[in-house]
Order: structure tokens, then sequence, then C-alpha cells
């Protein structure tokens, strides 16, 4: 049986994630995985179009023999 | 004796300037007012001094060259990278026009594929050219067409080689050149689209050309780039103008070939830096306000006696 607590999401989190090193550490690594995935995807994605038309990929389709 | 008369003087004054200057007491706005005043005046002196120096004329101007004007080279923006059509197109004008007389001894030809030209182009551009290759099993070297792994292949065996067929005057290795020269790549557009007679009175020796934009003046090599000197594949304009902004390109690309690179991961880590920035310093915030927002109250021993009847009564 749990001791008493608050109902409340912040609560919830620092129950679940923050409370135990061991789960602090696994959040920490996770969140920064799935960020970093994200971000990159996302940034990639506005990357190729800010430069579309300048880069060697975009150019390369002229020049390849069949 | 006479220097610790002289010191203990000095020290004497010293105190007694500080005495003077030091602001009186509850006028820490004075003291702001007047920090703020030496730093302003201080940088007010520094930024009037590098401006009046940069912008004066003197009698010796020639010597440094006239500053090239400001060209809209996308690789120069903050997050602008290269056209690699132009560094194609860059590279045909280098390989036709500037290879004739300048080496590239840092570029290998595997530094074109994937860059400017597929593999099997930059193979067959390679083996057009003959490399000499170590000794064979009789001790003898031998020639053989150009690999991938083969540098770009140098015009002049040596310096000396160099000097001799172009009047004394050696040219440049061109792998670093717009990194070499103040002015980078607007340096080397206007260079080679500059020349121009001398004014009148400005005499250039025999073998040297009139160039504006080269410290001094004289510069040993002739204009190369005109109007129609190449002939682009992809039907860009052969203006000297567009030749030129391309091998610039070339040579920038030559020069800096992880700009693209750079510059992505440069804007990556201005997001990310700025925003833990921000975070860290809210952090910081809130983990010290409970210390800078606390009370300390002095407790003068004047008060222990009151305070002691008090607890009694």
């Amino acid at each position: 049986m749990v001791g008493g607590f608050t109902k409340s999401i912040s609560s919830f989190t620092y129950r679940t994630f923050f409370k135990k090193e061991s789960t602090y550490f696994t959040t920490v690594v996770a969140s920064g995985v799935a960020f970093s995935i994200a971000f990159n995807t996302m940034f990639e994605k506005y990357w190729d179009s800010k430069t579309a038309g300048t880069k060697w990929v975009d150019i390369k389709g002229r020049y390849i023999k069949e | 004796m006479f220097s610790r008369n002289a010191f203990n003087t000095f020290k004497q004054a010293s105190q007694n300037a500080s005495k003077r200057f030091s602001t009186q007491a509850g006028s820490a706005k004075s003291y702001n007012v007047l920090m703020g005043a030496a730093a302003a005046t201080a940088v007010g002196s520094g930024v009037s001094l590098y401006y009046l120096n940069k912008n004066s004329a003197h009698a010796n101007m020639e010597a440094d060259g006239l500053h090239p004007a400001d060209h809209p080279f996308p690789q120069k923006k903050l997050m602008g990278t290269f056209d690699h059509a132009s560094i194609r197109r860059g590279f045909q004008v280098f390989k036709e026009v500037c290879a004739a007389c300048h080496s590239m001894d840092l570029v290998y030809w595997r530094n074109l594929v994937d860059v400017a030209y597929t593999e099997e182009e930059v193979r067959e551009m390679a083996a057009e050219y003959q490399y000499t290759d170590g000794p064979d099993d009789s001790g003898d070297m031998f020639e053989r067409p150009g690999k991938l792994t083969d540098p770009i292949p140098r015009p002049y065996a040596n310096e000396e080689a160099a000097r001799a067929a172009n009047g004394g005057a050696l040219p440049p290795d061109l792998s670093l050149i717009t990194k070499a020269r103040h002015g980078g790549v607007d340096y080397i557009y206007a260079l080679l689209t500059g020349y121009c007679d001398p004014p009148a009175g400005v005499e250039v020796r025999e073998g040297l050309n009139y160039n504006p934009y080269f410290p001094g003046g004289a510069i040993a090599m002739a204009q190369n780039i005109f109007d129609g000197v190449v002939e682009f594949e992809d039907g860009t304009p052969n203006t000297a103008s567009q030749i030129s902004k391309d091998v610039v390109t070339f040579l920038n690309w030559a020069a800096e070939p992880e700009l693209d690179e750079r510059k992505k991961i440069g804007v990556k880590a201005l997001m990310l830096f700025s925003t833990l920035t921000v975070i860290a310093l809210w952090i910081k915030r809130n983990r010290w306000h409970t210390l800078k927002s606390r009370k300390v109250v002095f407790n003068s021993p004047k008060n222990w006696q009151q305070q002691q009847q008090q607890k009694k009564n």
C-alpha cells in the first residue's frame, strides 16, 4: 500500500520517475534519446528545405549515366 | 635612501588622491555613474580610433590594395551553404584556365566525388592525366593514368621551374587561397575582374600588370578570364563575371570543404546552447531564490540583557 501523496501530475511524475536515482537516470537517458531523434529529424527536414537545389544530391540526377 | 623618500611621498600622494576621488558615503549611484562614464569613454575612444584609422587616407594606400566590394556569395551568410553547381563549373574553369600555372596540391581527385562530380566522372577525368609512380620490380619509375587517390596534377615539378616559366614570379598554390588572403572570396573575385589601365602617372614595369586590388598595384599574373574563355555544359552564360564567380566558389570549396557540414552543425549548436543557457539560468535562479530573499537580522549584544529580562518576565 502506497503512503499518502498529492494527486497531481507533478507529484505523479516525481514519484514514478524522479524519486529513485535508477528511474531518474533512465528517464534522463530515454528522453535524451527521444529528443535527439526528434530534433535531428525535424532539423534535417528544415535544413534540406532551406538548402534545396544547391546540394550535390539535388543536382546529381543530371549526371548519372544509366 | 632618496628612492625610499620618493616611494613614501608617492604612497602618501596616492592615498590622498584616492581619498579625494572616493565617493562619499551612500553614493552608490555616483559610483555607478563614474564607472559607466569610464567604460563609455574606453569603448567610445576604442571604436572611434579604430574607424578613424580604418577610414583615413594616407599617401601609401596603394600598398594596401583597393578594398574589394562586398559580393553576395551565398556561402558568406551566417547560415549559407555552397551552390554545388557553381563548384562544378568552377572546377571546369580551374582545370581549363588556372591549372596551366597554379597547383592545388591539397585537393585530391577523390575529394570531388559526391561534391561536384559522380565517381565515374572523376575516374574519367583523373585518367586523362599521367602520373609518375613508384619503382617497379626492376627499379624504374613508370607512368600510369591517374586514379582517385592522386592529387590534382601540378603544372610545374617544383618552385624553380614555376618561377622560370613565369618571369621569376611564383603562381601560388590555390588549395587554401580564399583563407590565405585578406578579403577572402571578395578579394579573389575583385582581383580576377579588376584588371584595368593604370591611372595617369602610374608606371608598371615590363612583365607586370596593373591591378588596383593587388597590394602594391603591380601583379605578375595577366588577366586570364574574359567573356567566353570557357563553355559551360549546363548552358550558364559564360560572361567573365560568371566565370570568375564560379571559379571563386570552387576555390572557396577547396579551402573550406567542410563548410556545408560546419554551418549545419553550427545552427544546431546555436539553437541548443541558447535554449540550454536559458534553462540553466532559470534553474540557478530557482535554486537560489530562497537564499537571496532571506532576511538576516543582527541581534546586538546591547539587546541581550533586555531580552534576558523580558524572557524572565
